[in-house]
């Protein structure tokens, strides 16, 4: 450890992401006496789950959830806000806001962070970030890096979804919670997962005519878990107040229902909502046809794993979901010596599953800067070890009522997009796998451009893996072995060129 | 992705552009081929690459007159495939060499002189009208020389293209279909390849295996001298055209022959059609380590922005890397192997494979089918003095 180091790019600890995994963590090594950095690519700490609210219709209702991050009703009064506030006000936690890694590497001895500011990637935006030259270096070595990136909306395409006024739940939440902008008069919500309930509700109560929420799952399929989440009394309890809100503005819910495509002349007019077998296969005869201004759709969460990827840190997949999520011990320690990894990343368990593990993730790069010993390692640890244990079986159940079938691919026409960044339809994707012999994602990508734009697969991965899979008719992909993008965020070349010492700016 | 036949005239193992380019001569020529792949298709060197076809980079020798050859199959090829309605991004936007400094005004004129006397189009440039080529290029050139002949191709679309016309004349093609054996008789002949999804009866095999090649050659016992050698590639965002040639520093062609155990780089930076713009180039041996050298990508953006002050403010989208096949002498591998009759290599082309893949088609071909070769194939031959000896006198020293 070097807190008084002069040379402002090394740093004993880092934490990339502020939501709720990441302030934990940056609290429970601050505790510890270790000075800590925090890396965030929004203006706001509080990632989606605390979303600073806009004064406006709706603001000012909050609940405590333990549904999935970015379920969003997270309140100021969280003691892990507070917690976090406070060590921002004495300086034991330095945050370097609207600040994205973009590159990284594991090295001996710790891990260079290569770092871009004043642009928020994920919102497109730009920020303000206060700009402070001594300690904003582009580039940060950190003996303890915990990574704590969060999950993105999962995006299933259909007919139609690349219409403006289809947007993901997470997206119409951020806007409502960020901006006060209710993404229409008019939406459906649907997808599947718990999160379409808070999102419609906080629409409702808005003032957006919600026609009907969507859930794909089948209600027997959810009542067949539901016994399991009995004992999470608040968790019911706040299910049950958002059935309580939708049922107020009489809006419908339906079961094994999707939006199987959206029409509309320049933007989403109608979208139609069309029954679903067990496996997610669209039951023809079903449709119906609902006018609308907006659809919300999203299919639960995807974890962020580019960074931990870049390190080195060995990925598994997740056991409920399927997804490539990092591998970690009991400590929230990867395969990396000295990386740690908490929340979404580790598996989509929720914020309050996130809060535990960013304590312990924090508490055990604590330990590895010998800030505490193994005693008081276990002995802290030890309440957030139980509440870990319960919160995660309480995820899995979730995961469990929520399993997603692969029937969907059946909604897809031949010129339904696929990716957007670099417009590559249905009919080139299956092109490729049956014609091509493209059998995996790699030369799906390579013969048809799909995943090669600037999102970089982050929003198409999830959809192409899934069809690789279907057309081939081969087992999907390893997707944790897959390799990752080397650039997590666009970069200027000035800024790359910056990084070796000849460089002199033109 | 048919089931193996029993039997083929000839296995061609590596669905890379050499591969493909091979299947497509052979198939044309009248033989049944199977083409064997142990991922999907490029899943090797091929689609690292930016796709160059280039005569520029080359000296006077074999290897240029490989690719002369080559450069007048590209352009047939091309003109083929958009008959059939087939775009495998074929553009003739020519190279400019370019240097800053009076060393490499002497190394740019030098190479012209030499090249020209070989048959390589070359106009001399005056520095001062470089821009007249390029607009953003910048103005403090002190030469450059323009080739006219140099050419771009999407190595993907180029191979899917070849394997699709190969089909056409029916040949087949095996995605994940690893090669676990070469099975020979008593005589020491070819007669099979055993796979993890069966066997192919077959005399002729061509191992266009790339990276992959040394160890198809150690299945049929025999020893091979390919390398990985690594490069990468910075890509930006898609833009309107900033770059319409490829540009190269003057040293690019040092940079090939360079001693091959230090880190070398040299700057190409070439406008796609997609909009992007990629930037390359690195040479590096270390194996198939994947994590990208930030100090030679950092390198190579200082150098593009020298050459082209607009990159600057340009967005870094995504780098890769690949490797490519790597013999000690820097000449491709292509003919028979005196030691296995029926094994035919066709690898080695290092960081050239796609602009060489016609021409070496057309040498495999020839050898296969027992037809007079169009050009010398002895300089590529696996018994040359530069290949197996060259290889144990680098063994010898280390």
């Amino acid at each position: 450890m070097s807190p008084g180091s002069a040379d402002p790019t090394r740093v004993p600890a880092v934490v990339v992401g502020a939501g709720p995994a990441g302030m934990a963590a940056a609290v429970a090594l601050a505790e510890t006496g270790v000075p800590v950095t925090v890396l965030d690519s929004y203006p706001h700490p509080g990632g989606q789950y605390h979303r600073p609210r806009a004064v406006g219709p709706g603001a000012g209702r909050a609940g405590v959830v333990a549904a999935p991050t970015g379920a969003g009703t997270g309140t100021g009064d969280d003691p892990t806000v507070a917690a976090f506030r406070h060590h921002l006000a004495v300086g034991t936690v330095h945050l370097r806001s609207s600040t994205t890694v973009w590159s990284a590497s594991a090295e001996e001895g710790g891990c260079t962070l290569r770092l871009t500011t004043g642009t928020d990637p994920a919102a497109g935006t730009a920020a303000h970030a206060a700009a402070d030259p001594d300690r904003d270096a582009a580039l940060l070595h950190a003996e303890v890096v915990i990574i704590a990136t969060g999950a993105t909306d999962r995006v299933l395409p259909f007919p139609g979804w690349d219409l403006p006024g289809v947007c993901t739940a997470g997206g119409a939440q951020a806007l409502l919670k960020g901006q006060g902008i209710r993404v229409g008069t008019r939406a459906v919500v649907a997808g599947s997962g718990p999160f379409l309930l808070p999102v419609a509700a906080a629409l409702a109560e808005a003032g957006t005519t919600v026609a009907a929420v969507a859930e794909a799952q089948h209600a027997a399929v959810i009542a067949r878990a539901a016994p399991r989440i009995a004992g999470h009394l608040d968790v019911v309890t706040e299910g049950l107040g958002y059935a309580r809100v939708l049922a107020r503005h009489r809006v419908p819910v339906r079961h094994a229902t999707a939006v199987t495509a959206a029409a509309g002349d320049g933007r989403v007019e109608e979208v139609t909502l069309q029954r679903l077998d067990e496996q997610w296969r669209p039951v023809p005869g079903t449709e119906q046809r609902v006018a609308v201004d907006a659809a919300c759709v999203s299919f639960g969460f995807v974890p962020q794993v580019g960074l931990p990827a870049l390190l080195g840190c060995a990925l598994t997949s997740d056991p409920v979901w399927g997804d490539p999520v990092v591998a970690v011990d009991s400590h929230q320690h990867t395969c990396v010596d000295r990386v740690f990894a908490a929340g979404e990343s580790t598996g989509v368990g929720g914020a309050a599953v996130a809060v535990e593990e960013g304590a312990l993730a924090g508490l055990a790069a604590a330990h590895a800067l010998g800030a505490i010993d193994v005693g008081a390692l276990r002995d802290r640890g030890a309440p957030h070890r139980r509440s870990r244990a319960r919160k995660q079986a309480f995820a899995a159940t979730l995961g469990r009522m929520y399993r997603r079938g692969d029937g969907w691919v059946h909604w897809l026409a031949d010129d339904t997009l696929i990716c957007r960044c670099e417009e590559v339809d249905h009919a080139s994707v299956r092109h490729a796998v049956t014609a091509l012999g493209a059998v995996d994602q790699r030369s799906v990508k390579l013969t048809t451009r799909c995943g090669m734009g600037r999102c970089q697969a982050r929003m198409c991965g999830d959809a192409v893996a899934a069809l690789v899979a279907h057309h081939s008719g081969a087992p999907a992909d390893d997707r944790a072995a897959l390799s990752t993008p080397t650039v997590l965020a666009p970069v200027r070349l000035r800024e790359l060129a910056a990084l070796s010492p000849e460089y002199e700016e033109p | 992705m048919s089931r193996l036949p029993a039997t083929a005239d000839a296995v061609v193992i590596g669905a890379g552009i050499v591969g493909a380019a091979c299947a497509d001569a052979l198939a044309a020529a009248g033989r049944s081929v199977a083409v064997l792949e142990r991922h999907a298709l490029t899943g090797g060197t091929t689609a690292a690459g930016e796709g160059n076809l280039l005569v520029s980079d080359k000296e006077p020798g074999p290897e240029l007159d490989l690719a002369l050859l080559a450069n007048r199959g590209w352009t047939t090829l091309g003109a083929a495939l958009a008959d059939d309605g087939v775009d495998i991004e074929l553009e003739a936007k020519g190279g400019l060499m370019v240097a800053t400094t009076d060393a490499g005004r002497d190394a740019i004129d030098a190479l012209a002189e030499r090249q020209r006397a070989a048959g390589v189009v070359v106009e001399q440039v005056a520095a001062e009208d470089a821009h007249r080529f390029e607009p953003h290029l910048t103005r403090e050139l002190t030469a450059a020389s323009y080739y006219p002949q140099d050419q771009q191709v999407q190595p993907v679309k180029a191979v899917a293209a070849l394997l699709e016309r190969a089909r056409g004349h029916g040949a087949t093609f095996h995605p994940a279909t690893r090669v676990t054996g070469l099975h020979h008789g008593r005589d020491g002949r070819l007669t099979g390849v055993a796979t993890e999804r069966g066997t192919v009866g077959t005399e002729v095999v061509v191992n266009a295996a790339g990276l992959w090649s040394a160890e198809v050659a150690e299945l049929a016992g025999v020893h091979l001298p390919i390398r990985p050698r690594r490069g990468q590639i910075l890509v930006t965002e898609p833009l309107p055209r900033l770059v319409h040639r490829k540009v190269y520093d003057a040293d690019y062609v040092g940079t090939i022959a360079a001693d091959p155990a230090e880190a070398a780089l040299s700057a190409v930076i070439e406008g796609t059609r997609a909009g992007t713009i990629l930037i390359g180039s690195s040479r590096e041996l270390v194996g198939l380590d994947r994590n990208p050298n930030w100090d030679l990508l950092a390198r190579m953006a200082a150098r593009a922005i020298d050459l082209f002050p607009v990159l600057a403010e340009v967005r870094l989208l995504r780098t890769y890397l690949g490797f490519r096949p790597y013999p000690p002498d820097h000449l491709p591998v292509i003919g028979e192997d005196h030691r296995i009759p029926g094994l035919f290599h066709a690898t080695g082309h290092e960081g050239a494979g796609i602009g060489l893949a016609p021409a070496t088609a057309r040498l495999i071909a020839a050898a296969v089918t027992g037809q007079r070769a169009p050009i010398d194939p002895s300089p590529f031959a696996v018994d040359r003095p530069g290949l197996l000896a060259g290889e144990e006198a680098a063994r010898a020293g280390t």
